[in-house]
């Protein structure tokens, strides 16, 4: 009987030991601080189009290592709402551009960050010149989705920012007309 | 060591390899005219794994409580410190294997033997490579060891007529270790040579690298 309650003990002891062990060492916390997200800027601009960016900090606020394995923007502008404007977004990771779509999964250790470069393109449809197809312009939500893992298993988590009709045009070099 | 006996490294570019190509095949291609009887053909493991299909998405895994459980106790920056990595280990090698030799392992450590969750949680254990340990598009893959490397490292010696052929694990960390070698090498030996990673963890696609008159080198080290 004595020698059950020891091993049960033990066990015990153990379980203990081991949740102990799993709190103190904690697990990754990814933060994306789109509130300190640097204003857009335009990285080209032509006749018909304009690509503008901004950078995001991604920050491992945890204290384990995560994966960012992927990274997407994804311009929220149904034809619903505002036609003359065509949205592409993109993802890149601070100084490794790359000219593909592709996001190299890549690590934050704990207590460090990254950032990613959010990239949107503005094509103007319809025949229309760019400067024409933004007069009109609405406020362009991007979702911002990536999938990340570490200790936790792999998930997508979504933040979002709102790049501005007023911020655009004054990009552009237009002035907005209210409809 | 007469020049033309001189050891010479040479990483060989190659398009990213597939589950389509056959690695003996593509070291015979990119490699042609290249090699002569003293030498010596390393190639990389992840790269000899992609091409038998030894890889898997995370998302194509049932990750357990389980493996998520044990990868907490290995450090963070291990590839089985993932639940994916930790799960992949497990569906090869076992689920109660794996985490009997993680337990076996932490006793050991309690008593100053280190390396038995290496030695009897599977060979699969120190061969996997988590996400990020590959080139894009494998860099969002869990990779598995090559297998039977042995075997694959005997038909490219015969294949392509050198002195041997090697698998290699090696990364930017100034780390080594064969996987596979062929019967003549001293594989500890020519691991050293890899050191600084010719093959490349990132983008390089070099997978391939060839060690001209290794044969020459290795007898005359073996002498001293």
């Amino acid at each position: 009987m004595i020698v059950l309650e020891i091993i049960v003990g033990l066990i015990v002891l153990a379980v203990i030991a081991a949740k102990l062990y799993l709190a103190v060492a904690g697990k990754e916390k990814v933060v994306v601080h789109t509130e300190e997200r640097t204003p857009f800027v335009v990285e080209s601009q032509d006749d018909t189009s304009m690509v503008l960016s901004s950078k995001v900090r991604f920050a491992n606020e945890g204290k384990q290592v995560c994966t960012i394995m992927d990274a997407i923007v994804r311009p929220q502008l149904p034809y619903e709402q505002y036609d003359a404007i065509e949205a592409r977004g993109k993802a890149e990771t601070e100084g490794c551009p790359r000219e593909d779509d592709y996001f190299e999964a890549v690590l934050i250790e704990h207590q460090e960050s990254m950032n990613v470069i959010v990239k949107v393109k503005l094509t103007a449809r319809k025949g229309l010149d760019l400067k024409t197809a933004l007069t009109h312009m609405v406020d362009l939500p991007l979702d911002l989705i990536y999938m990340e893992t570490g200790r936790t298993p792999w998930h997508y988590s979504k933040v979002r920012i709102v790049l501005k009709a007023a911020e655009i045009a004054k990009l552009a070099g237009v002035t907005l007309v209210r409809d | 060591m007469a020049d033309n006996d001189k050891l010479d490294r040479i990483p060989v570019p190659t398009r990213i390899l597939t589950e389509e190509d056959d690695i003996v095949d593509s070291i015979e291609r990119y490699t042609k005219g290249k090699v002569g009887p003293n030498d010596l053909i390393c190639c990389a493991e992840s790269v000899v794994a992609i091409t038998q299909g030894r890889y898997v998405h995370p998302e194509d895994l049932h990750i357990t409580r389980v493996a998520q459980f044990c990868c907490r106790f290995i450090p963070d920056y291990g590839s089985l410190a993932s639940p994916h990595g930790m799960q992949s280990l497990m569906d090869v090698e076992g689920k109660w294997r794996v985490a009997a030799a993680l337990f076996a392992g932490f006793l050991g450590k309690l008593v100053g033997q280190n390396g038995l969750f290496y030695k009897w949680g599977g060979e699969q254990t120190a061969l996997i490579d988590d996400v990020t340990g590959t080139m894009p598009p494998f860099d969002k893959c869990i990779v598995y060891g090559p297998k039977d490397p042995n075997g694959v490292v005997k038909k490219i010696q015969e294949r392509l007529g050198c002195f041997g052929a090697m698998i290699a694990d090696v990364n930017d960390l100034k780390r080594s270790r064969v996987v596979g070698v062929t019967d003549k090498v001293n594989g500890p030996m020519a691991a050293k040579l890899l050191l600084d990673n010719p093959f490349g963890n990132a983008s390089q696609k070099t997978p391939i690298c060839i060690i001209k008159n290794y044969r020459q080198y290795q007898e005359s080290q073996s002498k001293q």
